[in-house]
């Protein structure tokens, strides 16, 4: 199997005009991307289009990228996007209210790119379900803190830098969106499987 | 929506969960861990809360990375309307301006270079001068204590025809700058002792004095007017073609016990020679009577290493001219790469 090339050379191809090299970026890093929009939106329409947005304004933004963490670089992009479509999306309320838990339109949760097993899934997909419920009910800087962090995984100061907070203002929102959900999680009470409850 | 029923024990406040959550993640300091672990085993309540966020974040930590529904990515058409993402840190220009660039960089260098070389060669004869002045003062002295060699011969040729009857003027002379001839009395123990020329003695026992570049800076507040008397009279029509004539004509009282031979030395001092070397553009040239007996002393004189008469040949114009002479050549060779043989033409 052929070596993928690196970020590295994709953007430097890209930068040179290349679609092509561009599009290999955005194939890497598209899950992870729709991942964090759809953490952030918490629906799959506002995190198709933020998305979308995302990868268009990397394309159009790849001449700043002046190196490093490129993964960093796209999700602070998306975090950004996301907040944009939230603003108007509260100036107009009804464009995705559809899509909550609980509304007719909801559509089933987005699918993972690792299936679990089949008798886990169900089990699994209550709980998911209502931690996405929880995230969706924190304000905009706990929740960015908290998905980067505890969703995918990054560092205080990868966040830090990436938010461009301080170490300590990530510390405090981290903390508070962890006692928000778990006193959200508390709430669903006999809602979530017997192994999830507090 | 997030069912917010429930809450949290009022006992905890926020410095409370800002602790559990930085222990959770091991980003407390050593005091702080000590302070929160002391509570906590008094606390039961509070390990209840920890137990709790820990295992929110153990739940938020599994869950799964989404598959995105669609690929994302851009077509020819997604990005027809946006700006191309190449870089370029300097605008396209014509290649002639880039060129025209080159060529300038390279003429101011050339004449930076030679300008450069240019003043150096016109301060060099206050650097070589004096050497070559000494050296003239100096060789003969040591010389001279060796009987009958070329130096001797050579040092007499050198001796300056002064159009003034008083040889002891010429060694006296505040504008003349007179050479300090070495006494060329052999038996004398101090005859082999070095004399340096800017150790400008009064005696008048001197064998002669030479009027030269070097020594006129010694004495930069002469009046002209001394230089006048002292026999060394401007002759020179122009300030840039002064030469010295050394006529073998020097007066007897300067000869000393030794005649000199007939060699002509022609003295061209420029009015200029008052002011200081740098300022007077006056140099200084040997043209013998005898061209050829002289060239045949100076060749022995380099042959024995000793003496080197082409030192004192004008450092300044001859390297005046080769810079120059070289940089106009290169700058005309980039010129004519760049701009074609019109600028031959223009040139010329």
């Amino acid at each position: 199997m052929p070596e993928q090339p690196s970020d590295a050379t994709l953007i430097a191809q890209a930068k040179r005009g290349s679609l092509d090299a561009f599009n290999g970026l955005v194939l890497r890093y598209q899950d992870y991307i729709y991942t964090v929009t759809y953490r952030i939106m918490s629906s799959q329409e506002a995190a198709n289009d933020a998305t979308q947005e995302t990868f268009l304004a990397a394309y159009t933004k790849l001449a700043q990228f002046s190196g490093g963490n490129f993964k960093a670089w796209l999700a602070r992009i998306a975090t950004n996007t996301c907040y944009d479509i939230i603003r108007k999306q509260n100036r107009r309320p009804a464009d995705y209210l559809e899509e909550l838990p609980g509304s007719e339109f909801y559509d089933e949760p987005p699918v993972a790119s690792t299936t679990p097993a089949p008798e886990d899934e169900a089990v699994r997909s209550e709980l998911n379900q209502a931690l996405q419920s929880c995230i969706s009910g924190l304000n905009d800087d706990q929740r960015s803190a908290l998905v980067f962090i505890d969703v995918q995984g990054m560092s205080y100061q990868e966040v830090a830098d990436m938010l461009q907070a301080s170490l300590g203002t990530i510390k405090s929102r981290l903390s508070r969106a962890r006692r928000a959900m778990r006193d959200c999680l508390q709430g669903f009470g006999e809602l979530l499987p017997e192994e999830f409850r507090y | 929506m997030t069912d917010m029923t429930n809450p949290t024990p009022p006992e905890f406040n926020d410095g409370d969960y800002a602790l559990l959550s930085a222990y959770i993640d091991d980003q407390l300091s050593d005091s702080e861990r000590q302070f929160l672990e002391a509570r906590l085993v008094d606390d039961e309540a509070l390990r209840a809360e920890l137990a709790a966020l820990r295992q929110t974040v153990a739940w938020l930590n599994t869950m799964p990375q989404l598959k995105a529904p669609r690929d994302f990515t851009l077509s020819e058409a997604d990005i027809a309307h946006l700006p191309k993402p190449n870089i370029q840190l300097m605008p396209r220009r014509n290649p002639i301006v880039y060129l025209a660039g080159a060529a300038a960089a390279v003429l101011i260098v050339v004449v930076g270079i030679g300008v450069i070389f240019t003043n150096t060669s016109r301060n060099a004869p206050t650097e070589y001068a004096a050497p070559a002045a000494q050296e003239i003062a100096l060789v003969p002295t040591a010389t001279l204590q060796q009987t009958d060699t070329t130096q001797n011969r050579l040092l007499e040729a050198t001796s300056v025809q002064q159009s003034a009857d008083d040889s002891g003027v010429a060694a006296q002379s505040q504008g003349g700058m007179p050479l300090q001839v070495p006494d060329l009395d052999t038996d004398d123990e101090e005859a082999g002792d070095v004399v340096p020329v800017i150790a400008r003695t009064s005696t008048t026992e001197a064998m002669g004095a030479i009027a030269s570049e070097p020594i006129l800076e010694e004495d930069d507040d002469a009046p002209l007017d001394d230089t006048v008397e002292d026999g060394f009279v401007g002759t020179s029509e122009s300030e840039t073609s002064n030469v010295t004539n050394l006529q073998g004509q020097a007066s007897e009282a300067d000869l000393g016990e030794q005649a000199l031979p007939n060699l002509t030395v022609t003295t061209e001092t420029s009015f200029d020679a008052a002011l200081p070397a740098n300022a007077a553009s006056s140099s200084m040239m040997v043209e013998p009577e005898a061209p050829e007996a002289v060239e045949e002393l100076q060749e022995e004189a380099e042959a024995d290493g000793d003496l080197n008469l082409r030192s004192q040949q004008p450092f300044d114009a001859l390297g005046e001219v080769n810079f120059r002479t070289l940089a106009i050549r290169i700058v005309m060779i980039v010129l004519q790469i760049f701009f074609g043989s019109s600028t031959e033409t223009f040139f010329s």
